[in-house]
């Protein structure tokens, strides 16, 4: 289990270090930046920049500089908000982005699992046909386009629910957002469910089981619960990225105040240190998450358990 | 197994048969159908669109009214948007760079992916490991944001965002094309030809390509909705298409922020994206399953 | 006369196959088994021996459409709802199947699969259940069972792993046991050590046994008497020995002449039956083995033979049998 844990480390943290690396380096190599020498920049920015960035020294100690400061969480300063720096901003966001997508992330799985469990167990039902074909509608219509029409039918024409904002109608607030980021998670993770499911259903263990004369409630519980679980766990990390890149647009829609509304911002105003910024932080987080999801995976797999 | 001349083109290609036996199978799946027909549809509308309407697509109707329901009296068959340009002809002037977004990107991610694979899957060994672990790490990047990081740096051109796309989205080709290519190898047809002395670049011009067609061609069908739904996520944000040109995703987003007035305007361009994703995607599975569902 | 354990009359299996076709997997067997007793069962793979055994207990294939009578303990098991076959299943008949290696939950341990079916058909606390596996695992020869019980599948070799499967089989002393194929999957030194267990263990436990094989040898040295499928359909039955020495059908006998004997005389090839075992979508008109058999009347073309009683002890389905003309002398 520990060399398990330190092999995917090894896997993990190289993977961090090239988007660390690459990002870096396209920055630098950007036209009409601010890294660029043609353009003319106010004073104190310039100073700012020498200082943060000791633009004097060769690049690769530059980089090397870089690499130091975020060791120490150190991400620059921002170059829209003056007198913030980019790990202030991103720490400021990320208490409201982080509950936002735990919940989204929470109702996936649970809702996508369930659902997909009950179509592969009602296989070729009316019920399994109507799932998977809205769970294809799901995967089919991107949450930047379900968010407003959300907003249209549930705030604007039928007024149940708030069309924006956070903390500031309770918790009426976030059942907008979490649906709109978690609906095509709930679709993909219903899809794999089904077919984890049909798969470890139709596995000889599961036949031995029914030869013991279990019944199908006990089966499906006991024996094949957990392998048809292990796809769906390998794609939360995909997932999590899923729900990190949604969660900008989702923000963006409803008004919420978190990372990726900063990041949009920052994106649009060419707010470099904040974009790179925020690309580490998600980088590092779906990494992170990645990470932990393989070390799950080996402490439900027996045969990574014990060796 | 035998020796001597042994003809091995034939066997090894997919026969006209079998494709036969593909469409076949495909014409019997009506969702797969009908799907085809509706995308067939909307590909002419984003074509022909342009030139059926009466309006261009960023002529502001000053005399109609800013803002008009969707109606035939005016000529503003969808509505006109908050500035009082034309719906409909935004909507298939829109499509024709979503398509063409998604039609390009997928073009360059198959062109690097299909090389890449096929070099590492025929190779194997240490060449092939190397390979397949750069794409493992490339691949836990959080593509999305590379994208971005990519327009913000090198700016917001529509040829930078499709390349950027299909440099990001050849991973999945790559890993797919490695593994066919390793099983084709193995398989006792190229063995024959090694043998019967063809040289690797015929084997591969022979044998591998003809075999790889059917799962690139899924792919292809299957990548074309994801590089739509990229180009649509940037342009949303505002990091795609520019003004006055427009795509799916910033119709939809300027749709969104004017929804209280203009409901249509987010209706409609959202209508048409969804569709044409739900198509291919439908198109892509039926696609998989008539070809060969073990062959993935 | 009493109603023997077993009875299967007229069983018949068959799958839709495209364009409203079927395909009949079993065609009409019939075969009883007394208690205590042992009937082997041997085919070609595609004959239909797997499919009867699942059949049995009501563990086909969705698809399949079963049809005739299983009756087991003066009871109809045919057409029983899952409630009823649940309390059969693993409890009066064990099922015993060919893969081991894929037989066992790789995610739970040992004892956790034993015992769930003490704890299912007997009402036993885990511990209770879990102290009988213990037993049963020492009964079927696993050396250090409790400390066993705690492991899992993986830590077990293929011939372990068809030990545990049969013992946890045997957990609530079944009436039957059905093994399908138990040994194909393993080394033959392994195998033969199973058959010797299973031979063991029915005299101890004074079980019926129906094994299934495709071996013809493996069956004469388990079984007292056999029963030889083909095409979903029996031809021939009989006492072990005496279809090893005088096969009556032409297809037993084909079968016997096509195995490679460590006692033939050196250089004397081996001989295969030709062509192939039909489609069973498309069971040709008449006797199913007529295009590959070499003594076909014309009969054979049209009617499809019935199994007939050649004698007390055994029965074939052949136009024309043979008659102790079959292959030289077998040794059992």
């Amino acid at each position: 289990m520990l060399t398990h844990a330190l092999k995917r480390l090894l896997g993990a943290a190289p993977t961090l270090l090239l988007l660390i690396t690459l990002a870096f380096f396209l920055m630098r190599a950007a036209p009409g930046g601010p890294f660029d020498r043609e353009r003319a920049l106010p004073p104190q920015i310039e100073a700012a920049l020498q200082a943060e960035y000791h633009l004097d020294q060769p690049l690769w100690r530059q980089y090397l500089h870089y690499l130091g400061g975020l060791a120490h969480g150190d991400l620059g300063p921002s170059f829209q908000y003056s007198g913030f720096s980019v790990a202030e901003l991103i720490a400021s966001g990320a208490p409201v982005s982080f509950k936002l997508g735990a919940c989204a992330m929470s109702l996936a799985v649970l809702l996508g699992g369930l659902l997909g469990c009950v179509a592969a167990l009602r296989r070729n039902s009316i019920f399994d046909r109507a799932l998977m074909a809205l769970a294809m509608l799901g995967l089919s219509v991107p949450n930047y386009v379900v968010a407003p029409l959300l907003i249209l039918l549930f705030a604007i024409v039928l007024g149940w629910l708030p069309a924006g904002g956070w903390s500031t109608h309770g918790i009426g607030d976030a059942v907008l957002p979490v649906i709109a980021l978690a609906l095509p998670q709930i679709a993909t993770i219903a899809r794999l469910m089904r077919a984890s499911m049909i798969e470890t259903l139709s596995a000889n263990f599961i036949r031995t089981a029914r030869a013991k004369g279990l019944p199908m409630r006990l089966i499906v519980w006991r024996h094949a619960l957990k392998p048809a679980l292990l796809p769906v766990l390998s794609y939360l990390g995909p997932a999590a990225a899923g729900i990190v890149t949604g969660s900008v647009v989702i923000e963006q829609v409803f008004a919420i105040p978190g990372i990726g509304r900063y990041f949009v911002q920052a994106a649009l105003n060419r707010d470099y240190t904040l974009v790179l910024g925020v690309v580490i932080f998600y980088g590092a987080l779906i990494i992170l998450f990645n990470f932990l999801v393989d070390l799950l995976y080996g402490l439900l797999d027996p045969r990574l358990r014990l060796s | 197994m035998n020796t001597g001349a042994v003809d091995t083109g034939p066997a090894s290609r997919r026969s006209p048969g079998s494709w036969q036996r593909v469409w076949l199978r495909l014409r019997r799946d009506r969702f797969a159908m009908i799907a085809a027909g509706v995308l067939a549809l909307i590909v002419l509308l984003a074509i022909a669109g342009p030139w059926i309407s009466p309006w261009p697509q960023d002529f502001i109707d000053f005399d109609g009214d800013w803002g008009a329901a969707p109606g035939l009296a005016a000529g503003h068959w969808l509505g006109t948007d908050e500035l009082g340009r034309d719906l409909f002809a935004r909507t298939c002037y829109g499509g024709r760079i979503s398509l063409l977004v998604g039609l390009a990107a997928t073009l360059v991610s198959l062109l690097i992916g299909v090389s890449y694979g096929a070099v590492a899957g025929y190779a194997g060994g240490r060449l092939d490991a190397l390979m397949m672990r750069a794409v493992d790490v490339l691949y836990a990047l959080p593509f999305m944001f590379f994208v971005i990081l990519l327009t913000v740096f090198f700016g917001r051109h529509i040829l930078l965002i499709f390349l950027a796309i299909g440099a990001v989205n050849w991973l999945d080709m790559a890993r797919i094309v490695r593994g066919q290519t390793l099983n084709l190898r193995r398989r006792e047809f190229v063995e024959a030809a090694i043998v019967s002395g063809v040289g690797t670049a015929g084997i591969i011009r022979r044998h591998i390509v003809p075999n790889l067609l059917g799962v690139v061609v899924v792919y292809a069908t299957l990548s074309v909705p994801q590089v739509i739904l990229v180009e649509s996520f940037l342009s949303f944000l505002g990091l795609g298409v520019q003004e006055p040109a427009t795509s799916w995703g910033a119709l939809v987003s300027d749709g969104a922020h004017a929804m209280e007035t203009t409901p249509w305007a987010l209706v409609v361009p959202a209508t048409f994206l969804a569709l044409t994703l739900l198509c291919l995607n439908f198109l892509g599975d039926a696609l998989r399953d008539a070809l060969d569902p073990k062959e993935f | 006369m009493a109603e023997p354990l077993l009875q299967v009359r007229d069983l018949r299996i068959s799958f839709a196959a495209g364009q409203g076709g079927e395909a009949h997997a079993v065609g009409g067997l019939s075969f009883g088994l007394e208690a205590g007793q042992t009937l082997g069962i041997v085919g070609e793979s595609g004959s239909g021996k797997s499919q009867t055994a699942l059949a049995l207990l009501g563990l086909q294939s969705r698809a399949a459409r079963v049809g005739g009578s299983v009756r087991f303990e003066g009871r109809e098991l045919l057409g029983l709802d899952e409630r009823a076959l649940n309390q059969v299943r693993g409890n009066r008949i064990g099922l015993v199947f060919q893969d081991p290696m894929t037989s066992l939950n790789p995610y739970l341990s040992i004892g956790a699969q034993m015992a769930e079916v003490l704890v299912q058909h007997r009402g036993l606390s885990r511990a209770a259940a879990l102290a009988d596996s213990a037993r049963m695992l020492d009964a079927v020869r696993i050396a250090d069972a409790a400390a066993r019980l705690r492991q899992y599948p993986h830590e077990f070799s293929g011939g372990m792993r068809q030990r545990v499967l049969i013992a946890t089989a045997l957990l609530c002393h079944p009436a039957l046991l059905v093994a399908d194929e138990p040994t194909t999957a393993l080394d033959v030194t392994v195998q033969a050590e199973i058959l010797e267990l299973l031979q063991q263990l029915r005299q101890e436990l004074g079980l019926a046994l129906l094994f299934i094989s495709h071996d013809l040898d493996v069956v004469a040295e388990v079984c007292e008497r056999v029963l030889v499928m083909y095409a979903g359909r029996a031809v021939e039955s009989g006492p072990a020995a005496q279809l090893l020495t005088a096969p009556r059908h032409p297809y037993t006998a084909g079968l016997l002449a096509s195995r490679p004997r460590l006692d033939a005389p050196a250089g004397e090839p081996l001989r295969p039956i030709p062509g192939h075992p039909p489609d069973p979508a498309r069971l040709p008109a008449g006797c199913a083995f007529r295009p590959r058999c070499a003594v076909a009347v014309p009969a054979c073309e049209t009617l499809v033979p019935e199994l007939r009683a050649l004698d007390e002890s055994g029965g074939c389905a052949c136009h024309a049998p043979l008659r102790d003309q079959g292959v030289g002398p077998g040794v059992v």
